[in-house]
């Protein structure tokens, strides 16, 4: 490179003084940048703009309310024992009886073993619904036949019932499912002892476990004599049913000893939730509101059922909602749904005494009222509302649903079937395993579907 | 070619892939009144044009590409290829009648080559934009039947770029003539759109088509004072275009009827005047759009002719570096652009004074040119809202002995 020298320091100068105007220039330029707006609040140019679009709020949209009674429950292996019942006028009456059976026990006694008495034991789930202040009295029935499975799904269902002998043993006692009684023991001394000759004399019918299981057959509990009203949960599991025959070997020290039959937890087919425990209900329904439910196709409009929609689990209550106008939504062009929220409000009498259910959830359903699958969010999540309580004024107590994705996939339809709708229910748990009730208002205030729309 | 040109050439495109990835979308800009029409009309002046208010109609390229006029290409250094790359950080101050708000943006702004093919005969090629869309407006706006609020950003971006091949040839000793074939192309989107609502409105407008642009430049005048008189004229084009709208609604797109705008190049008309005498250049420029017949249908904006005057001076450092490869070239101009827009009955003028500096790099090969634009734009009558902006301009010329350095192998 040529260079016309004029001196090196004279170019450090220069040098110097050009980063110098770089430096400076870099200062101001960060300065100004740190001084700007918000590119999310800037707001001058309005009245250049041609709005094109808006967003309205629709929420006279009609909707459709309705009760519907599911057939049956799958109630086997949920691994609750419920007895009791209880009754009032909006829901009407039910009981629960609850049946399992016993395992083979394997353990023999000493010829020489003396029996001394025996308990059946039952372990409080902490679940109870209704009036637990009252006395209950729980009998024990021995079965005339072994428990069988159906046939074609391997479950048994609420609606399940067999035959019971004679009652083997009864306890009458107040129910502390709260308190710190864990437990509930019921004497069973005759039917106990008779069991403990069977093994130790090693008859014929503890010789095998087909043949003890044809002997023995099943259980049941049941708490419908006596003035109770009150259904109480029992964990029902190998560890929390069972028969304890108390004995001892005649000696100079007498040793009390305990033989346990334990509850079976009979997993007969593939699925894992199959058991030969369950629970069966019985309801009464004629003085309710709902009465002649199952006359009309298992469904009533809320219009004849006092403007309102009914749910409780075990017996398959629940309300149904409808978008009898949702066709008319189709038609229309320039039209998107933003977003559709469904509001739901309880009765409020119907939660005085029992607790509104914490979650529900929503299920597609069409004409024949079941359970067809759960609705679930864009990513697959189950739709869930979460009871909102109006604690000032106690008016606006409700649940909410997001229900934008159905109402989109409906209305892309070209044809909306007016029969199709949402269940609310309970989560699956709850649902065959509590008598969680609630009662929907459908006067004051309706109904409500939300729409937020925008035209464009 | 030599170690150090391609680290330059390689420099060059590693900076302009950077810029042109981060904005595939053409350049930026933050204006609301780019709404309008194909946007921002961007003026040709590049480089050391710019320091001198916008001034070089009648300039002849030297040592940097004068893209106002393809015929000044056959005034480029002999035997010299020259790269430009330029960028500008911009900061404006919107004021209305109750606000001051204030934003800043930086973009690239063009790419440019050119060298001699003969003694007179010229070419350059390039990219630079013609007009620019930029805004976004944030609007609280209520839910219709509630006391809902959410926030509607109404967007836009784009513009039209121009890609140029030209090339210009020395008839004579005093005329030179030249032409450029420019394609433009580009997309101006407007939207419409919540993010708390999940929606968009969106229109895309495609546009392109091909353009001529002439020049010419004549110098008369004595030993020591040398003047030059410019013309250009370009003869409007109606741009191609397409149009796509769509709109998204929870992430579901569905194209929707679209009416197509027509897009307009106008005529274009300018002169421009220059005396040098050693170093020392001063020149001015009149140029004249013929927008008025040009209908961008919104009921707000009436169009009118533009006419943009500008004069500017460039002289070199005094002292001891005057004549050296180290001597500076300071610049100052000062530009009034009557634009195309009448927005509101307002008439939208643009007014600017800048300082410049070519400031020499890395030997004398190497030009850095600065310019510093300071002005006004808009008025906040009638509900409109005036812009006050500062512009720096940053522009690099690399040159490069092409056929000299031949010799010394």
């Amino acid at each position: 490179m040529r260079v016309i020298c004029n001196g090196n320091s004279e170019k450090n100068i220069s040098l110097l003084k050009k980063s110098s105007i770089f430096l400076f220039i870099i200062v101001v330029i960060i300065f100004f940048i740190g001084s700007c707006t918000k590119s999310n609040n800037f707001s001058i140019g309005e009245n250049f703009l041609d709005s094109q679009t808006g967003v309205k709020l629709l929420d006279t949209f009609r909707v459709g309310l309705s009760t519907v009674i599911l057939d049956s429950l799958k109630t086997s292996g949920t691994g609750i024992a419920l007895v009791g019942k209880y009754s009032d006028s909006i829901f009407g009456s039910i009981s629960s009886k609850s049946y399992f059976e016993f395992a083979y026990p394997t353990d023999k006694f000493n010829e020489t073993d003396v029996f001394d008495s025996a308990n059946f034991i039952l372990c409080y789930s902490k679940y109870y619904y209704g009036d637990t202040t009252s006395l209950m009295t729980l009998n024990i029935h021995q079965l005339t036949k072994q428990i069988t499975l159906d046939e074609n799904t391997g479950y048994r269902y609420n609606t399940d019932s067999m035959v019971l002998a004679s009652v083997l043993a009864t306890k009458v006692f107040h129910p502390r499912p709260k308190s710190a009684d864990t437990i509930v023991t019921v004497p069973i001394n005759s039917f106990g002892e008779q069991i403990f000759n069977l093994i130790k004399n090693n008859d014929e019918v503890v010789s095998t476990s087909d043949l003890f299981f044809e002997y023995m057959k099943g259980f049941a509990i049941t708490g419908e004599t006596g003035t109770g009203n009150s259904v109480i949960g029992f964990k029902a599991d190998e560890k929390h049913i069972f028969m304890n025959i108390y004995y001892h070997a005649p000696s100079n020290d007498i040793v009390a000893k305990t033989y346990k039959i334990s509850f079976y937890n009979n997993v007969a087919s593939s699925s894992s939730n199959s058991s030969y425990q369950f629970n069966h209900i019985h309801y009464n329904i004629s003085k309710t509101a709902f009465s002649n439910i199952k006359g009309t196709g298992n469904i009533l409009p809320s219009s004849v059922t006092d403007n309102r929609a009914f749910l409780q689990g075990l017996i398959g209550l629940l309300p149904k909602i409808q978008f009898p106008t949702l066709q008319n939504l189709i038609f229309e062009n320039h039209w998107k749904i933003l977003k559709a929220e469904l509001v739901i409000a309880p009765v409020l009498p119907s939660f005085a005494y029992f607790k509104l259910p914490g979650k529900l959830y929503l299920w597609e359903t069409d004409k024949e009222n079941q359970m067809n699958s759960q609705l679930v969010d864009s990513r697959s999540e189950a739709i869930v509302s979460t009871l909102y309580i109006d604690d000032l004024y106690n008016e606006d107590t409700r649940y909410t649903f997001d229900i934008t994705s159905y109402i989109n996939k409906e209305a892309s339809d070209l044809f909306y079937n007016s029969d199709n709708g949402l269940l609310v229910s309970l989560n699956t748990t709850d649902l065959i395993s509590t008598f969680t009730r609630m009662a929907i208002e459908d006067k004051n205030p309706v109904v409500k579907l939300r729409l937020y729309y925008l035209t464009y | 070619m030599n170690m150090r040109l391609q680290v330059k050439i390689s420099l060059l495109l590693i900076i302009c892939s950077v810029l042109l990835a981060n904005n595939s979308n053409a350049q930026i800009t933050s204006s609301p009144y780019s709404i309008f029409g194909m946007g921002n009309i961007e003026e040709n002046s590049l480089g050391g044009n710019k320091g001198m208010g916008g001034t070089g109609i009648a300039l002849m390229s030297g040592n940097s590409i004068n893209f106002l006029n393809p015929a000044s290409y056959s005034g480029l250094d002999t035997l010299v290829s020259v790269f430009e790359l330029g960028v500008f950080g911009k900061y404006t101050s919107f004021k209305n009648y109750d606000s001051n708000q204030k934003l800043f943006d930086a973009d690239f702004k063009y790419l440019a080559m050119g060298f001699k093919i003969k003694p007179k005969l010229a070419t350059s090629f390039g990219i630079t934009s013609y007009s620019t869309v930029g805004y976004k407006i944030n609007i609280p706006t209520t839910i219709e039947g509630t006391s809902v609020i959410y926030n509607k950003i109404y967007s836009g971006e784009g513009g039209v770029n121009q890609a140029y091949l030209g090339t210009s040839y020395r008839i004579s000793k005093n005329l030179s003539l030249g032409i450029n074939a420019v394609y433009l192309f580009g997309n101006v989107t407007h939207s419409e759109s919540s993010t708390d609502l999940d929606y968009s409105l969106k229109s895309i407008t495609y546009l392109s088509n091909f353009n001529l642009n002439y020049g010419l430049n004549y110098q008369f005048g004595k030993k020591s004072w040398k003047y030059n008189i410019g013309l250009i004229y370009n003869n409007g084009k109606t741009l191609a275009t397409d149009n796509v709208s769509t709109i998204t609604a929870l992430s579901v797109t569905e194209t929707i009827k679209s009416q197509t705008t027509s897009f307009k190049i106008p005529r274009t008309y300018g002169i421009g005047l220059a005396a040098q005498k050693d170093y020392f250049k001063i020149g001015a420029d009149y140029e004249l759009k013929q927008w008025k017949d040009i209908d961008f249908s919104n009921p707000l904006v009436e169009n009118r002719n533009s006419h943009r005057y500008s004069f500017g001076i460039e002289f070199p450092s005094p002292g001891e570096n005057k004549g050296t490869y180290r001597m500076i070239f300071y610049r100052f101009g000062a530009e009034y652009n009557e634009s195309n827009l009448i927005v509101n009955k307002i008439p939208i003028n643009y007014r600017s004074i800048s300082f410049g500096a070519g400031i020499p790099v890395q030997g004398y090969l190497s030009v850095i040119n600065l310019a510093l634009e300071l002005g006004q734009n808009g008025s906040g009558k009638n509900g409109l809202f005036q812009e006050r902006f500062c512009t720096l301009h940053i522009d690099v010329s690399l040159k490069e002995e092409w056929f000299k350095k031949r010799k010394y192998y």
